[in-house]
């Protein structure tokens, strides 16, 4: 399963077909070890997935020097992947190759191996990648109206032509993706937090049988491992490094979909938040991002359109990134001030010409709409700021 | 004959008058202290009799004993030698009865009839109430500063008997009744850059908050926190009288001409121990945790000190005083300090955040751990500091004097009082509401960050209590959305010890 995994027969024809060759059997099995993605990703790079794995195995990885990924490595692992890739109809993608996601593949914290499953065509069809994909994300736990209004959103943007991106948590990422899932609209692409064949609860896994056999799931967690709560996290740089853009439909005041927020805002891409009332709990989060000038207010689909794939065309999504306009001039400042190195409040003040005090408000809501960040007291811009 | 002489004894940092009573009787030669005398008291007859013999004086040839009353407490060291030797020359008629009355004598008595100078002159004295009292011409001073006009020194033993006689004058007490020399410190206006720092050390004093710096080393945590007790407010008679009472008790030399008025700066070294911290020894005396009483507890390299000397930090920051005994005493001695505490963030020294630590992350871990939880939490301010900025070492902006700051920490200090607690540090949780309002965009914040998990409840009263100090500083009585992130940032640094840190 490589070079020919170009296309949508790719990811489909894997099911009970093609085996995979060591190369991928060996990458796969790397995926496996239960390592976070840095350390996959240091584990592949520059080495053949054969030869790191032949390392990983004898405790002299350089990227795993203290050998703690040997006990899990047993030796038929590889043999093991490739069976339960067959079994699920699971292709094992490498960046760069046919398949995977150019831009993802360009992003700097791009999975070293990703596993797509099911039929879809839009993550692995046009060499171009340029097919519209926007993110719809939001909390597990919504109002009502919160998922009507993402399964509309979910309806319009496939009606549109627009790929559904989402995690297919409960809430709204189901709803979109069941709005999503209509005879005609474009194939909707879940981002899993788990393995594709991790267990759910029956209605969860309907839906991802779904999301499979209409479009594609991506999972950088390999097959057949058990799941853990970091994994869910670090998946939302994946929807957001996949997306032209991300709505927020509901969310917590500390939602996981800030996470996917943080990270869409750290790569430049736009976020859209639909507004809520004001005393709703599950709009805190939305709302905060609108007022904070993270997010763009959208009420539907038409809305997220205008907004940000003008024309479903890409070019000119630039320059309409939300929120030079509606930050004032200290949060400008500020962000001005921030650099890429950490510094100390009292920097920070001095170079945006604040008293302590206020800058120290400012930044703590710019930590809050994600665009700076603070470590024991140490502050960071976010990667990729607004313009000023 | 009997003859009765008042003196004192010292247990901790607290005097105990003591009667020395002599009496000389007929029957076979011989010399006894009965009284609970301690070893030092009982070497005391071999040290009176040869001074008095060097004096010139004869040893009785008959049965003397002496007595130490109040008889059921214990006494110690040599400060009772004067009183006994007086006593004995009484008892002989070498010095009238009455010229010792109303009268303390408290002094060590060398072999050649030297008076030596004791330690604890201060509280001894405070504790006996005659009109008169004869110390070593060494501790003039100490003796002034208790008893005034009635304080008279002796040099030598022979001397001190010829005054008491009227035939010849009392020696010059010097160095007494000087006006007190104005007492300076090193000055903030020395540090350069550091504003989050300057700003620290501003805010602990204003609301009595104790300190941690995190910082490389070089980067001004010990010429921040040297700088501190010159930013607190001026000692109150009491306070002065207390740290006076204390230094003496340790034997540390007490200023001339009155009672001190800057709080004191306790710097103990890294190889400090429990026992140097706590106090301790035969006789309880202070040790650096009270004679920081008032003022500042300087700990460097607190990473560094074993956990026994940092367990004896625990008593003192919950209730201001440290209890320690020996085998047959024990006592309480007062240790409400201003705790500064420095640490290198990281073994090297470096620290993450900026790229150039070279520890391990399981050293890292470890030295994260060397400070308690309950011992970080009495920290209200928890601030990282780097080393300063070249341009700002060499910029020739003038720095804000300690007067200047002292000034602000002296309202906010005011206004606390005038609330009814001694600093805004002890506000207690149940009048948190009443005397820091928050307006909405604080609450707000504090809100959000209680739901993040980046505070947890404990924090929310530290945070409320810095930003009260904060806002107090500003002048406002409503704490507002600045002060509260302020406040956040002035504790940003307790996050570098190790994730165990919120409890
Ligand atoms: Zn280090």
């Amino acid at each position: 399963m490589t070079g020919a995994a170009g296309s949508c027969e790719a990811a489909a024809g894997a099911r009970g077909a093609a085996p995979l060759d060591d190369v991928h059997r060996c990458a796969a099995a790397l995926a496996a070890l239960g390592a976070s993605p840095s350390t996959v990703r240091r584990l592949l790079s520059g080495t053949d997935a054969c030869e790191a794995w032949r390392l990983v195995r004898s405790g002299r990885h350089p990227a795993d020097p203290a050998g703690r990924l040997r006990a899990a490595a047993r030796p038929g692992l590889p043999d093991d992947m490739g069976d339960r890739c067959a079994m699920t109809g699971t292709a094992v993608l490498l960046p760069g190759e046919p398949g995977y996601p150019p831009v993802l593949a360009a992003d700097p914290e791009a999975p070293a191996v990703l596993f797509v499953t099911g039929a879809g065509a839009p993550v692995a069809s046009t060499p171009g990648d340029d097919s519209p994909r926007i993110a719809v994300v939001g909390t597990r736990a919504p109002s009502s109206a919160g998922v009507r209004v993402a399964r509309a959103m979910g309806a319009g943007l496939a009606a549109a032509g627009v790929s559904v991106v989402s995690g297919l948590a409960r809430g709204i990422d189901a709803a979109a993706h069941d709005g999503a899932l209509q005879p005609g609209g474009a194939p909707p692409v879940g981002v899993l937090g788990a393995a594709a064949d991790a267990p759910l609860a029956p209605v969860d896994a309907r839906r991802r049988a779904s999301v499979a056999s209409a479009g594609v799931l991506l999972s950088e967690v390999a097959p057949g491992t058990a799941s853990r709560r970091w994994m869910f996290a670090v998946r939302n740089r994946i929807m957001a490094a996949l997306s032209q853009a991300v709505v927020v439909v509901e969310s917590h005041a500390t939602g996981g979909s800030l996470h996917t927020v943080r990270a869409a805002v750290r790569r430049g891409v736009p976020v859209c938040a639909v507004p809520g009332s004001v005393t709703s709990p599950a709009s805190a989060g939305t709302n905060a991002l609108l007022v904070g000038g993270v997010a763009r207010a959208v009420r539907d689909a038409g809305d997220v359109l205008a907004a940000v794939v003008p024309g479903h065309r890409l070019p000119g999504l630039q320059a309409r990134r939300p929120g030079a306009g509606a930050m004032d001039a200290r949060s400008r400042a500020v962000l001005g001030a921030l650099g890429g190195e950490p510094a100390s409040l009292d920097r920070v003040a001095l170079g945006a010409g604040l008293g302590l005090g206020e800058a120290a408000a400012v930044l703590e809501r710019l930590a809050d709409a994600g665009l700076a960040s603070c470590e024991h007291g140490w502050w960071t811009g976010s990667a990729r700021r607004p313009p000023r | 004959m009997l003859a009765r002489v008042a003196s004192a004894s010292l247990v901790g940092v607290e005097g105990r008058r003591v009667d020395v009573e002599v009496h000389v009787s007929s029957g076979f030669p011989g010399f006894t202290i009965v009284g609970l005398p301690d070893a030092a008291v009982r070497e005391s007859r071999d040290r009176v009799r040869a001074a008095l013999l060097s004096s010139g004086f004869r040893w009785p040839q008959r049965r003397v004993t002496v007595n130490l009353a109040p008889s059921g407490v214990r006494k110690g060291g040599p400060g009772l030698d004067l009183a006994v030797a007086v006593g004995v020359l009484v008892a002989e008629g070498e010095v009238p009865a009455e010229a010792v009355a109303d009268t303390a004598f408290v002094g060590e008595l060398g072999l050649d009839g030297s008076v030596r100078a004791v330690t604890g002159i201060v509280p001894m004295l405070a504790s006996v109430t005659c009109r008169r009292v004869v110390v070593p011409a060494a501790c003039a001073a100490e003796a002034t500063l208790v008893s005034g006009d009635g304080a008279r020194v002796a040099a030598r033993l022979d001397e001190l008997v010829r005054a008491l006689g009227g035939s010849a004058p009392w020696p010059v007490a010097t160095g007494a009744r000087r006006s007190p020399a104005p007492e300076r410190g090193p000055d903030l206006a020395d540090v350069r850059g550091q504003w989050l720092g300057r700003r620290a050390v501003e805010v602990a004093a204003a609301g009595g908050h104790h300190l941690l710096l995190v910082g490389p080393p070089g980067s001004g945590k010990t010429m921040l926190a040297t700088r501190l007790p010159g930013l607190l407010p001026p000692l109150s008679r009491e306070e002065a009288f207390d740290v006076a009472r204390i230094h003496s008790a340790a034997g540390l030399p007490v200023a001339d001409g009155g009672l001190p008025s800057r709080p004191p700066l306790r710097a103990p070294h890294q190889g400090t121990t429990a026992v140097a911290l706590a106090g301790g020894g035969p006789w309880l005396r202070p040790g650096e945790i009270s004679l920081a009483h008032a003022g500042v507890l300087f700990l460097d390299e607190m990473g560094e000190l074993p956990a026994a000397v940092l367990d004896v930090l625990r008593e003192p920051l919950e209730e201001g005083v440290v209890r320690i005994s020996r085998a047959r005493a024990s006592a309480t001695l007062p240790a409400r300090f201003l705790l500064v505490g420095a640490m290198n963030p990281c073994p090297c020294g470096e620290g993450v955040v900026r790229g150039a630590c070279r520890c391990t992350e399981a050293a890292r871990a470890r030295y994260g751990r060397r400070l308690s939880g309950p011992l970080l939490d009495r920290f209200d301010l928890a601030v990282g500091l780097q080393r300063p900025d070249p341009a700002d070492l060499l910029g020739d902006a003038p720095m804000e004097p300690s007067a200047t700051v002292a000034a602000r920490v002296a309202a906010v200090r005011l206004q606390a009082a005038a609330r009814g607690v001694v600093h805004n540090a002890a506000i207690p949780v149940s009048r948190l509401q009443e005397l820091a309002p928050l307006s909405a965009a604080a609450a707000a914040l504090v809100e959000r960050r209680l739901r993040s998990g980046d505070l947890s409840a404990r924090g929310l009263h530290r945070v409320r209590r810095v930003a009260r100090t904060v806002a107090d500083l500003d002048g406002r009585h409503l704490v507002e959305e600045t002060h509260v992130a302020e406040a956040l940032q002035l504790h940003a640094a307790r996050a570098a010890l190790g994730p165990q840190v919120v409890p």
